[in-house]
């Protein structure tokens, strides 16, 4: 298993320049177009258009920094709970943290439903609440083989809060529609002040990722020799499936249940940079950012005017990924 | 005294690099170490005995803090051990369990952790850090596999890789668990050598081993323990005149001399 591993300066160039593509594009397409000259004048200058003004700040703007933010804060979310619990099959969905963001969004769409400015928290409580279940759950069922057990556990936690989902959108249709797409995953819709409280959040959970991140890479060594090497193992695990939490119930809050970004990214991070979890972080950010934009591009143009989630382009981009992750284990 | 300021019951030996008295400890209702004790002194290697669930990797866990013993005192040179944080212990000592992990990384980037108690926040290396790394794999011979992965490295070069990472902790006191365990003659010979070279350079190891024919080979000094508890502390000579091997492992002393006029000692099953 000698591959040589790309240069990293190459890689944070190419994935930089990728990301103001990504960026540009996400704010002059739709299903109308703008010309880079049109878009500036109509930011920068007193006689732009209008109209273009008014796309641009309220629907663009805010939608490409909803996708960059939900695509950095998954694809970290994912390496953290892959890290901590050294199996490369966790992501938030597959542990039915999604589920728990989902359902308490969905409870405080039934109970509170003027109450939009809780739903961040609403679906930070679900994630976090989901995660130490599950997590309780796997290290008390058994003292070996936490890495399998995590993923049953999550898939039956998984299931009995979509049963629950459900019930909640049987005795609540009203809330069905809104439901609907908030399943799907996606950022139609999505204004500026919206993102803020779980914009935060986001950013706060990336900072704190790259600041663990020194140790986080010393739990591969197992837990005997990382506390050996001076580390808290069991707090380390719980602040980073804190933090994991935290940045998919911040997502959830306003993109919905995307699919797979936060399993997909840290393979594909640690294809491009190798196993160091001090790189990893920042190369996540930057590909989760650039991937989920691009689904929310795809999303919004290949059948413009009409809009697909990007959940769903994400989900048939993740569900292949996900089975040849499965057999390329089974074949080693 | 120690840091919550309460006074050291014994008084803090610190020629000993660990000194343990009356250590116990208890695991699903089951007692591993009840009065297990152990002298080590400064410099020296010392080699833990015992049979298969004697309670040595528990003891050695309970020395390097990563177990906490529900009673007796343990002292790293002169300082309780639960009176360090994990950072402060893992300056003073370094551990190498039985089982080491196959890693996707390259060995230059595993014996680079062993730097990470000494690391700021960001976990950056200073040109010490690389100095020290750079010094343990030449300890070890493993210079030529720095850019190696771990995954596809033999058993014996793995052992000696993760032996690597324990001297870039750069501690006085070394604990090895079983490091010959699953070596074959070539790879326990060098683990053996770099243990008694490091030993004449101020190094302090205890280890466990099963082999009783290289314990006496290599030891300073020997512990002996029986269902959690130290039945022998002593010299080689005295271990193999004790009567311990034989009421313990059912072996018999044999001393021999080789070709070369060299003397030794082997341990023969009891008739």
């Amino acid at each position: 298993m000698k591959r040589k591993k790309l240069s990293l300066a190459l890689v944070f160039s190419v994935l930089g320049v990728l990301l103001f593509l990504s960026l540009l594009a996400g704010v002059l397409f739709g299903s109308a177009r703008f010309g880079i000259g049109e878009a500036f004048s109509a930011l920068f200058s007193e006689d732009g258009d209008a109209t273009v003004r008014l796309i641009l700040l309220q629907l663009r703007l805010p939608r490409v920094a909803a996708a960059a933010l939900a695509g950095a804060g998954l694809a970290v979310s994912g390496l953290l709970l892959q890290t901590a619990t050294d199996n490369d099959l966790c992501s938030p969905n597959v542990i039915g943290v999604n589920s728990g963001a989902g359902f308490a969004v969905m409870l405080c769409m039934c109970l509170l439903p003027a109450a939009f400015a809780f739903l961040p928290l609403a679906a930070f409580l679900g994630a976090a609440l989901t995660t130490l279940l599950v997590l309780g759950i796997s290290f008390s069922a058994a003292g070996k083989g936490v890495r399998t057990k995590v993923v049953l556990a999550g898939v039956a936690v998984g299931a009995l809060l979509s049963a629950g989902i459900s019930l909640l959108s049987h005795l609540y249709p009203e809330v069905l529609s809104s439901y609907a797409s908030f399943s799907a995953g996606g950022f139609a819709d999505i204004y500026a002040e919206e993102l803020f409280i779980p914009g935060a959040m986001i950013l706060f959970g990336l900072a704190a990722a790259a600041v663990l991140s020194p140790r986080l890479n010393l739990l591969c060594l197992g837990d005997d020799i990382a506390a050996g090497l001076g580390v808290r193992v069991r707090l380390l695990r719980f602040v980073s499936l804190l933090l994991a939490s935290l940045l998919c119930g911040a997502v959830v809050s306003f993109a919905g249940l995307l699919g797979f970004a936060g399993l997909i990214v840290p393979h594909l991070a640690r294809r491009l940079v190798g196993h160091d979890v001090r790189i990893l972080v920042p190369v996540s950010i930057l590909c989760g950012a650039v991937l989920v934009l691009l689904a929310d591009l795809a999303a919004r143009t290949l059948f413009s005017p009409a809009e697909l989630p990007a959940g769903i382009l994400m989900a048939a981009l993740g569900a292949p990924f996900f089975l040849y992750l499965l057999f390329r284990r089974r074949r080693a | 005294m120690n840091r919550r300021g309460l006074p050291a019951s014994l008084p803090a030996d610190e020629a000993l690099a660990v000194a343990c008295r009356g250590v116990c400890l208890s695991y699903k209702k089951k007692q591993v170490l009840c009065g297990a004790a152990l002298s080590v002194p400064r410099g020296t290697v010392t080699v833990l005995l015992g049979k298969n669930g004697s309670g040595k990797t528990t003891l050695l866990r309970c020395i390097a803090g990563l177990r906490k013993a529900s009673a007796g005192e343990i002292f790293l040179f002169g300082t309780p051990v639960s009176a360090l944080s994990p950072r402060e212990r893992a300056k003073r000592v370094a551990v190498m369990p039985q089982t080491l992990p196959l890693l996707h990384r390259t060995v230059a980037e595993l014996i680079a952790m062993g730097r990470s108690p000494y690391l700021g926040v960001l976990g950056g290396a200073g040109e010490r850090d690389r100095q020290i790394a750079a010094r343990a794999a030449a300890q070890t011979d493993m210079t030529a596999h720095l850019q190696d992965a771990i995954c596809t490295l033999s058993g014996g070069e793995r052992q000696l890789a993760y032996f690597a990472m324990a001297l870039a902790q750069d501690t006085k006191l070394l604990l090895l668990d079983e490091p010959t365990a699953s070596l074959d003659a070539e790879y326990s010979r060098r683990v053996y050598d770099a243990i008694r070279t490091l030993s004449g350079e101020g190094y302090t190891f205890l280890l466990t081993l099963h082999d009783l024919d290289d314990a006496v080979a290599i030891a300073d000094r020997i512990a002996v323990l029986d269902g959690g508890r130290t039945v022998f502390e002593g010299d080689p000579a005295a271990f193999t005149a004790s009567g311990v091997p034989e009421r313990v492992f059912s072996l018999a002393p044999v001393h021999a001399v080789s070709d070369a006029g060299e003397r030794f000692t082997l341990f023969r099953p009891l008739p």
